[in-house]
């Protein structure tokens, strides 16, 4: 008599545990995917290696390119001494890994035969083609280096390395 | 058997005191905000973005709050006789572009040290070089001795055969605003630098045409205005509210 009844019980209780299995998982399992999306969003490319060849492509030019940003001009706003805690606000949505590299950029040129003019001429001459904007600009530059070698070999040389410092969690 | 049926129970207690923190959490930050409205003048009428819910006959909803100009709304909300503005750190986030999901020191054998920061959700096809699918890939500081000197900032267009570095138009740092002059990129880079250290610093870049706009004017900047006088600013959850009378 006692066996159909505690069956029933047996069979409600499993009931309610796939019920609040269910549940629970429909609750934790946007949570989870969220978190990792929010955490672990991976770049489409490896940042770094992005970072390496955007140096190298202007890399005789590097110096020279930072030197264009220099502050000159300052004002202060008394009204804008907020804006960092305003800003710290607003980050407060921003959540990723970061990732620390230290790089170093090497530069050099080898004419094999070449005199130290020859090279110091191929030097500016790169420099001229890296700032160069347009293609002819950049097809007179390539027509002047021929004609500087006269034949003989070159090997400008870019070498950037990194190695990674650090990752953190860029939760605030 | 005799198990099974208190573990049930003290599954279903949890489940059931889970689910009620959640929705108590939810229901204070509504409530808080009505609480807010509430102590406003009678009569009083708030703008609010899309993100939030409306409170019948105290809020409007606005789109694209936080990316219009002073001047954009200003009649629009007279017309509508608004007499209080609410911004959150949430409405301003999306305009957005934050630098420093990756930071690289650069050294070059000139002994120059610079520090590069990129964004996994750069600022795309930008109008500064003529290739489509370009971005600015990254932004460079030279930061001098001590490290709360920036002396200089450049910011790096890049596509599959250009590349071009330009100064930003304007810079925000260390409570200090700079006017670049002469071949700039239209940009402003507002600096956290509340760090010591540069590689803890983000960079958020955002483009000059949003530069009057209310969520930088008023929200990031606190700018003064005659027609938009600071109210009040608090939290609410995570969100951080700050509330202006419109005059």
């Amino acid at each position: 008599m006692n066996k159909p009844k505690f069956r029933f019980i047996y069979l409600v209780l499993i009931f309610s545990l796939c019920s609040v299995a269910f549940w629970i998982g429909t609750q934790v399992v946007p949570i989870f995917f969220t978190k990792i999306l929010q955490t672990k969003t991976s770049a489409p490319e490896n940042p770094n290696h992005s970072t390496l060849l955007a140096i190298a492509r202007r890399g005789f030019v590097f110096e020279y390119d930072m030197k264009k940003g220099n502050l000159r001009q300052e004002k202060l706003e008394t009204s804008q001494r907020n804006f960092e805690t305003n800003l710290k606000m607003v980050l407060a949505y921003h959540h990723v890994e970061r990732q620390m590299f230290n790089v170093t950029l090497q530069r050099s040129i080898a004419i094999p035969g070449g005199t130290p003019e020859q090279i110091d001429a191929y030097h500016q001459l790169i420099i001229e083609g890296e700032l160069a904007t347009s293609i002819s600009q950049r097809q007179t530059i390539e027509k002047k280096k021929k004609e500087l070698l006269n034949g003989a070999k070159v090997a400008p040389f870019i070498q950037t390395n990194s190695t990674m410092v650090n990752t953190v969690n860029n939760i605030r | 058997m005799k198990i099974i049926i208190p573990m049930v129970l003290i599954i279903l207690v949890a489940i059931f005191l889970f689910s009620q923190s959640q929705d108590r959490s939810h229901q204070k930050i509504e409530g808080e905000t009505e609480k807010l409205l509430n102590q406003l003048p009678q009569g009083s009428m708030t703008v609010i973005s899309t993100e939030w819910e409306e409170v019948h006959g105290k809020t409007v909803h606005f789109p694209d709050l936080a990316r219009l100009s002073e001047i954009d709304v200003l009649s629009v909300f007279k017309k509508h006789e608004i007499t209080h503005l609410l911004l959150t750190s949430a409405d301003i986030y999306p305009y957005l572009s934050i630098y420093g999901d990756s930071v690289s020191f650069v050294k070059t054998d000139e002994n120059l040290g610079v520090f590069r920061y990129a964004s996994q959700n750069p600022e795309i096809n930008t109008n500064m070089l003529t290739e489509e699918n370009n971005q600015l890939s990254s932004i460079y500081l030279v930061v001098g001795e001590p490290l709360t000197q920036l002396t200089s900032i450049i910011c790096e267009f890049l596509s599959e055969d250009q590349i071009q570095r330009l100064p930003p138009e304007e810079i925000f740092f260390n409570k200090q605003s700079f006017v670049n002059e002469g071949l700039t990129c239209p940009y402003v880079i507002f600096i956290d630098s509340t760090s010591d250290n540069p590689f803890n610093w983000t960079l958020v870049c955002v483009p000059q045409s949003l530069r009057d706009s209310i969520g930088i004017r008023f929200y990031l900047l606190d700018e003064p205005s005659e027609s938009f006088v600071s109210f009040n600013s608090f939290y609410i959850g995570d969100k951080y509210v700050k509330l202006w009378e419109v005059k």
